[in-house]
């Protein structure tokens, strides 16, 4: 497979959200802000890239019966030096992805993906294949937070874009909203990308 | 061999080795530098609360005082050290005397504890200043209790209005709407979709100040 | 902290739920709840789970992290804990309960990174619950994550789904029926004090 291929299967055709219904806690508690999902988004992909190419690099040598251990200590690493590094050299950053670390460990499309490609593949297909399912994701966030934000605050990115003659929707404010969103993404995703028929 | 009885162990042992052991390095060759930013951060706010009372008892403007830290925080503020009171006490000195206090509060917030910092007037019924030091509050609702326009509303308020009651010896409050302008002064606008969060302020600042007053406020004349 | 352990395993099923107040635990919960004996399976799985580790991951934390100072290994450490009791328990199924072993597929070693368990983890470790608030919160979130799995598999069951539109057919419906439950769960949410 050809790595453009790779990245392409992962991000869009096999997308984590859409497609497989992985990763969806931190698409409700981070896509009230565009910044929040960006930030979420950037440090899945990280993450992700990196612990897909550890966990394929030592497939060969990993026993079954601790295999999930291993992947989860490798995810929960990479995850922890993201935010060290982000405390010391980056701190604004640091305190917006705060609370959204623990969120990335226990983001099953880290382990999804552990499970789906990395333990089969090669380092730098799994690698691409990280990249591609954390871009997929952020994709998707980025998609929901974008109508959460507009509608909830008149806002993108921070910036004012409804005058004060809207009034905000509480309901986009509130989690439930995302549900409903990535229901209806999924609605149009799967009739018109995947043709579903009858 | 991968699938002998030692090998799992051995192998898990290593990798819990390896990654610990990249994580403790890691960590320890920052430490010093996240303890520096945190108690810059620390210290900063502390004189933001002071600066509005430094700058009128002194020269300058509350601006210029913030901005000339670390100088301006080891000339003004000092923390005091006392056994009785279980939180930590900083105070604004200008030529020799008092001229504000600022005391580190804390409460129960909805999804975890805050920590504020409050600066008073030196007969502790003003709040002079209020800044947020850790929430955990939702993102983009409960932990909108740091934007500016939710903490000016404390800005320079009368808060102990009962001084003599042994029960609440402040002022009761209701929220309005973050929409609406406050007809008078028992209220204060809320953040949208976070009551909880905005209640848990209140209550935080009057439970923190009851007991700050009844400590403080009957001992005033002994504190200089 | 005075809460009783008693309020908190009944907030923890109703007003705090685990799945429909927090959003934890959404992964195997949207997949899993097709059949009311499959989600019965897993959700016992998960009662047991979190209240174990929970458990375990307290005295681990004021035990082991905070006397040697590691306490920034924290996330590590729980997950590792979680990790390994998972991979017993998957033995063991495997081994006593093979039907339910091929039911549930991936969905059990996916109860690993089930945020809900590592979020009753940190939650217990946040809001500083002694050792009997924290199995009864854990219990409590268990048995809140199965009545929520609960209720939708068995929503899922009575609804005609030729009826629904074909590309919202599975996850999406699902996601729109667990929207309007977690709407009326927000009705509850500060009622009883669990902090």
């Amino acid at each position: 497979m050809k790595k453009t291929e790779i990245f392409s299967i992962a991000a869009f055709k096999e997308n984590s959200i859409w497609r497989q219904i992985l990763g969806i806690c931190s698409a409700l508690a981070v896509t009230n802000l565009m910044m929040n999902s960006l930030i979420m988004g950037l440090g899945v992909i990280f993450s992700l890239a990196l612990s897909n190419f550890t966990i394929s690099l030592i497939r060969n040598w990993t026993p079954r019966s601790v295999r999930m251990m291993v992947q989860t200590l490798i995810i929960a690493s990479y995850v922890i030096i993201v935010d060290v590094f982000l405390k010391a050299n980056l701190p604004e950053i640091s305190k917006q992805l705060g609370p959204y670390v623990g969120l990335i460990i226990t983001n099953c499309i880290l382990m999804g993906r552990a499970e789906a490609f990395a333990s089969q593949n090669s380092p730098i297909d799994s690698l691409i294949d990280g990249i591609g399912a954390g871009t997929g994701y952020t994709l998707v966030l980025l998609m929901i937070s974008f109508v959460r934000e507009l509608f909830g605050f008149g806002t993108i990115f921070g910036f004012k874009v409804l005058g004060s003659w809207w009034t905000n929707w509480s309901i986009m404010v509130m989690a439930p909203s995302a549900f409903f969103l990535l229901a209806i993404l999924i609605w149009i995703i799967n009739t018109h990308y995947y043709k579903a028929k009858v | 061999m991968k699938d002998s009885f030692w090998f799992p162990i051995v192998f898990m042992l290593i990798i819990v080795l390896i990654f610990t052991g990249i994580l403790s390095v890691m960590y320890r060759l920052s430490e010093s530098k996240i303890e520096a930013y945190l108690t810059e951060t620390y210290e900063r706010r502390i004189l933001g609360t002071l600066a509005q009372a430094i700058a009128d008892a002194d020269a300058g403007s509350a601006d210029d005082i913030t901005a000339a830290y670390p100088e301006s925080f080891h000339k003004y503020v000092q923390s005091m050290e006392d056994k009785g009171f279980e939180r930590k006490v900083y105070r604004a000195v200008v030529h020799d005397s008092t001229v504000a206090y600022c005391f580190e509060i804390g409460g129960k917030g909805l999804w975890g504890s805050m920590r504020a910092l409050v600066s008073t007037s030196t007969d502790f019924r003003t709040i002079y200043s209020l800044a947020i030091v850790d929430q955990q509050e939702t993102p983009g609702l409960g932990a909108r209790i740091e934007e500016e326009w939710f903490l000016d509303q404390f800005r320079n308020r009368l808060f102990v209005v009962n001084p003599d009651s042994s029960d609440d010896v402040t002022q009761k409050y209701e929220f309005i709407a973050e929409a609406q302008s406050p007809v008078n002064d028992s209220q204060l606008k809320r953040v949208t979709g976070a009551t909880i969060t905005s209640d848990s302020v209140i209550k935080m600042l009057q439970d923190e100040f009851n007991y700050i007053y009844k400590y403080y406020g009957t001992k005033a004349n002994e504190k200089d | 902290m005075d809460i009783s352990g008693f309020i908190l395993f009944w907030a923890a099923i109703f007003t705090s739920n685990i799945l429909l107040t927090n959003f934890l635990g959404m992964c195997s919960y949207l997949s899993v709840s097709r059949e009311i004996e499959s989600a019965l399976g897993l959700g016992t799985a998960v009662i047991f789970v979190i209240t174990v580790t929970a458990a375990l991951n307290w005295l681990v934390y004021n035990y082991i992290l905070v006397p040697f100072e590691i306490v920034y290994l924290q996330y590590i450490v729980f997950i590792i804990v979680i990790a390994a009791f998972v991979q017993f328990l998957e033995l063991l199924i495997e081994r006593y309960a093979p039907a339910l072993y091929y039911t549930l597929g991936i969905f059990l070693p996916l109860i690993t990174v089930n945020c809900a368990i590592f979020g009753v983890v940190l939650f217990m470790i946040i809001r500083n619950y002694n050792f009997i608030q924290s199995i009864a919160f854990a219990a409590g979130s268990g048995i809140g994550w199965l009545l929520a799995i609960l209720m939708l598999a068995g929503i899922r069951r009575k609804l005609k789904e030729k009826l629904v539109p074909i590309g919202l057919q599975g996850a999406g419906i699902s996601l729109i029926i667990t929207g309007i439950m977690a709407l009326g769960f927000v009705g509850f949410s500060g009622i009883v004090q669990i902090q």
